[in-house]
């Protein structure tokens, strides 16, 4: 019971916000001090990032193969499978768009940017080796897209592992999660079992790695503030506001597929919404939501509960636009950091690695989510790692919008896929 | 399912592998310029089957030899299995050496083959052969290291040895992992036998649904070869890859003949159930597309102890690449013929056995890579190899699929010869299934029926009628 408060005390918006001042005002005050807590942050970036992987491989090969399980017959699986992947793209257009128009990163005093640019440049020249491992090594100047297309592919899978390229071992738990999902449950229930424990076990690990997130995020910014100062959170404003902006663009075009697909008043959708929204926005955890997704949608608006109840749990865990449409604002808006034009090539690389980012963060919550936003980096040749700070120090602002979009996103997905509601 | 089953059936006729041949061959020679599109799918499909192949081969090692441990005399039945892959292996050697010493493959090139045959090699310096061995190299092949001092054995990290892809390193550490968890009491290994089993049938549901894009690979292949070759290599060539591909027939044959001899049914069951099998081997560019297929083919449906055959199909196609051996030996001779080289009985052996550890160590690897391991054999003989290489990468394309195709006909041999006094597994058969479904015969009748009924019996009527008055006025 104890433990259970700490955790909230660990996690509350508050207490993250105050630790983050407080180390920014250590880091300030006494540089020379705060520079000394840096390794602590380092120690826990290293922790995540063990953790990463595994949870990653376990929860896509977990879940895609409870999609085939539980999502039945064929013609259910096409529907499911053709809105979750019109909608990842919907999602990421918007958010491309959205940065496209907003500019977040293009306009910044040149102050700002210096600094911005000191941090995360000294990244790829200080060899830091998870970013060193995880790229393609130097951004090739005309990325094809054939030649991506193959190296996603992993010769040798346990290469890819060691070498922790992440995108290539999401691809073989794809390919792995599917080829599972088609032999028999008496076969691979085992196999199942063992991922599943692996699965929880990760989500314990990361779940014990939050309980000294304050005193963490303390050192982390002290060190930080300590190295460059407060100018680059300037910078992050500018992007929060952006992403702020595509998610509400992406919230209204939910609601209103809701509202078109429940064929009830607009004020009624607004109100069966009411309850997952105030979850999302005060739990900032999807699965907590989904009781009140499935109150919502089975209850007020009058879909078949037996879909809902099918539906909810499958896309809550894979159809994870909340992740997608932060990962593309936060590649772009890097990009835009550097200068990087993005051409048509760029951009469908962009789309496609923030969807598959997006996919691999099934199950993650808070920080390892954002750390993900390096996969969509390294495959565009974007540096990320040093800036991972200045993302979580608007972290609080930015889960509430992804478990938001997220929640609120596919309630409209699962309406799209649950026939209308019988008038009577 | 029924939309994967007609696709599998669609993808393993041999009218649409046809089809596929001949559109590639107009697509690469009408348009060569597209090439590197049409190999883009192929090259994926590679790349698929090549990452499910080295988890597959730990699995399959692990698994098989639970299985094998299960039968009776399963020591003498291991230590026969190692024999007799040996014996196969030098057969083949032998095989390719005196077929091409007969054929005097290589020997009388006239002046103007030879002329070409030169220029092809020095051309080769500015990249004309390249662009086939890059596509070629890419993604085919797990990424093995070159084999060191000690042919690369590494068992102090069994995890390195994994991700460097050390082929040996990693059979030899799976070997002595299963012997460690046979050991164990049966309750303690299930489990984890339980998860091995998980993987292994996934990873075979996997390449055995990547089989469904054979078609659009062997398009793409063929497109490559049409748009890169020229008809004087091949014509000077000619005598290489006749002598190759009818001594590679010959023993496929004889792999065939052992078959049936063991499975105890009719030759022509014998070659249905091997057909899928044998057309994916020859057509896929890669010896481990056919594993699934094969297991299915010898065990299900010939009937052969299913433990063996997932033992030692993975295993053989992985690391008893007979084939190789007798495309080595047939080379050596070729090159030592076109340079005029004569071979005695040393130089002889010495062909034999560098064909055999080149079928060794070319090991998990595909195309282009393997040619590589003849440096040492064509070098105690005097004769460059920097130099052959090209005219070889030019008909690679021809050589593969026969090699593929022998290399599994023949560990379906062996499958055949380690598993004597084993019960027959064949599972139901689609014929014998069939007798009893039998379903009972119903009588329809449409309008039409019904009304050409009536206008047959108003004839038979009148016919009568009339008979009868004729029979009455008589």
């Amino acid at each position: 019971m104890n433990f259970q408060k700490i955790y909230q005390f660990a996690l509350n918006p508050w207490v993250v916000i105050a630790s983050l001042g407080a180390g920014a005002f250590v880091g300030v005050r006494f540089p020379a001090v705060g520079i000394t807590f840096g390794f602590v942050g380092d120690i826990y970036v290293d922790l995540l990032k063990m953790v990463a992987l595994p949870f990653m491989v376990s929860a896509v090969i977990f879940s895609l193969q409870r999609l085939f399980r539980e999502g039945g017959s064929g013609k259910l699986l096409a529907t499911v499978a053709m809105v979750f992947a019109s909608f990842a793209l919907a999602v990421a257009l918007v958010g491309v768009l959205t940065l496209a128009a907003m500019k977040p990163g293009a306009n910044l005093p040149e102050k700002t940017m210096q600094t911005f640019g000191k941090i995360v440049g000294n990244d790829l020249s200080s060899s830091d080796t998870v970013m060193s491992l995880q790229g393609v090594d130097e951004p090739a100047k005309s990325i094809k897209l054939s030649e991506v297309f193959s190296s996603l592919v992993p010769s040798n899978i346990f290469s890819a592992l060691a070498n922790g390229e992440t995108l290539k071992a999401l691809v073989f738990a794809l390919l792995f999660g599917f080829a599972v999902g088609q032999i028999p449950a008496r076969i691979s229930d085992g196999l199942t079992q063992s991922l599943e424990t692996i699965f929880h076990c990760c989500q314990m690990l990361m779940r014990w790695l939050n309980y000294p997130l304050p005193i963490i995020l303390f050192c982390m910014s002290a060190a930080q503030m300590a190295k460059t100062g407060v100018g680059p959170l300037q910078a992050m404003g500018q992007f929060v506001l952006a992403f702020f902006a595509a998610s509400l663009l992406i919230l209204v075009m939910a609601v209103l597929i809701i509202w078109k697909r429940s064929q009830a008043t607009l004020g009624k959708t607004l109100e069966a919404m009411q309850g997952p929204f105030a979850l999302a926005l005060a739990t900032r955890n999807s699965a907590t939501c989904m009781p009140s997704m499935i109150e919502g949608l089975a209850d007020h608006l009058g879909f078949a509960r037996s879909r809902v109840e099918l539906l909810v749990p499958l896309s809550v865990s894979l159809l994870r636009i909340g992740p997608m449409v932060y990962y593309v604002c936060a590649a772009m808006f890097i990009g835009q950091l550097y200068g990087k034009p993005f051409g048509a090539v760029e951009l469908a690389i962009l789309v496609s690695a923030s969807v598959l980012a997006g996919f691999a963060s099934a199950g993650m919550t808070g920080l390892l989510t954002v750390s993900l936003v390096g996969l969509t980096c390294s495959y565009l040749g974007l540096p990320f790692e040093a800036a991972f700070i200045l993302f979580l120090a608007v972290d609080p602002v930015c889960d509430m919008l992804r478990t938001l979009v997220l929640v609120v996103g596919n309630s409209a997905a699962v309406a799209l896929i649950c026939p209308r509601p019988l008038k009577v | 399912m029924a939309v994967v089953g007609r696709l599998k059936a669609w993808s393993g006729s041999p009218l649409v592998l046809l089809l596929a041949l001949l559109g590639g061959a107009i697509a690469g020679y009408a348009l060569p310029g597209l090439t590197p599109h049409y190999t883009l799918i192929g090259t994926t499909y590679l790349a698929v089957i090549n990452m499910a192949a080295l988890p597959l081969l730990v699995v399959a090692t692990i698994f098989g030899l639970r299985q094998v441990a299960a039968l009776p005399q399963s020591g003498w039945r291991l230590l026969r299995l190692l024999g007799m892959a040996l014996g196969l292996m030098a057969l083949c050697a032998l095989v390719g050496l005196c077929a091409a010493l007969l054929a005097q493959a290589g020997k009388d090139l006239s002046a103007k083959e030879l002329q070409h045959l030169g220029q092809l090699v020095l051309s080769a310096g500015d990249g004309t052969a390249n662009v086939e061995v890059a596509l070629l190299d890419s993604g085919t092949g797990l990424d093995a290291a070159p084999p060191g001092p000690g042919f690369g054995l590494n068992l102090s990290n069994y995890f390195q040895s994994l991700a460097q892809g050390q082929l040996l390193s990693v059979l030899l550490g799976a070997l002595l992992f299963g012997a460690g968890i046979i050991a164990q009491r049966s309750e303690s290994q299930k489990a984890l036998m339980g998860v091995f089993e998980g993987i292994y049938r996934t990873l075979e549901t996997l390449i055995s649904s990547a089989n469904l894009i054979i078609p659009l690979l062997v398009f793409g292949m063929v497109a490559l070869f049409a748009s890169s070759v020229d008809v004087d290599t091949l014509l000077a060539m000619w005598s290489f890859l006749a002598t190759f591909v009818s001594a590679a027939l010959l023993l496929s044959g004889v792999a065939v003949w052992v078959v049936w001899r063991r499975s105890g049914t009719t030759i022509g069951a014998v070659m249905s159930a091997l057909k899928t099998p044998a057309l994916i081997s020859l057509t896929s560019t890669s010896a481990i597309a056919a594993i699934p297929d094969t297991i299915h083919a010898m065990s299900s449906r010939l009937g052969y102890s299913r433990g063996v055959t997932e033992f030692v199909v993975p295993l053989v196609s992985i690391f008893v690449r007979c084939g190789s051996a007798l495309y080595f030996s047939v080379l050596i001779v070729f090159v030592a013929n076109m340079y005029g080289r004569p071979l005695g009985l040393t130089e002889d052996l010495l062909i034999c056995v560098g064909a055999m550890l080149g079928g060794f160590a070319s090991a998990g690897r595909a195309g282009a890579a393997t040619l590589g391991f003849m440096g040492m054999a064509l070098h105690f003989l005097q004769l460059p190899l920097e130099a052959v290489v090209p005219l070889f990468l030019a008909v690679e394309f021809l050589c593969e699929g026969p090699r593929n195709f022998l290399s599994f006909l023949l560990a379906c041999s062996l499958v055949a010869l380690v598993s004597d006094g084993l019960p027959t597994e064949k599972a139901e058969t689609a014929e014998s299934a069939h007798i009893e479904s039998i379903e009972p015969i119903i009588f329809t009748f449409s309008k039409t029926d019904l009304a050409m009924l009536l206008v047959c019996v108003v004839l038979v009527m009148l016919f009568i009628t009339s008979a009868g008055v004729g029979f009455g006025m008589r």
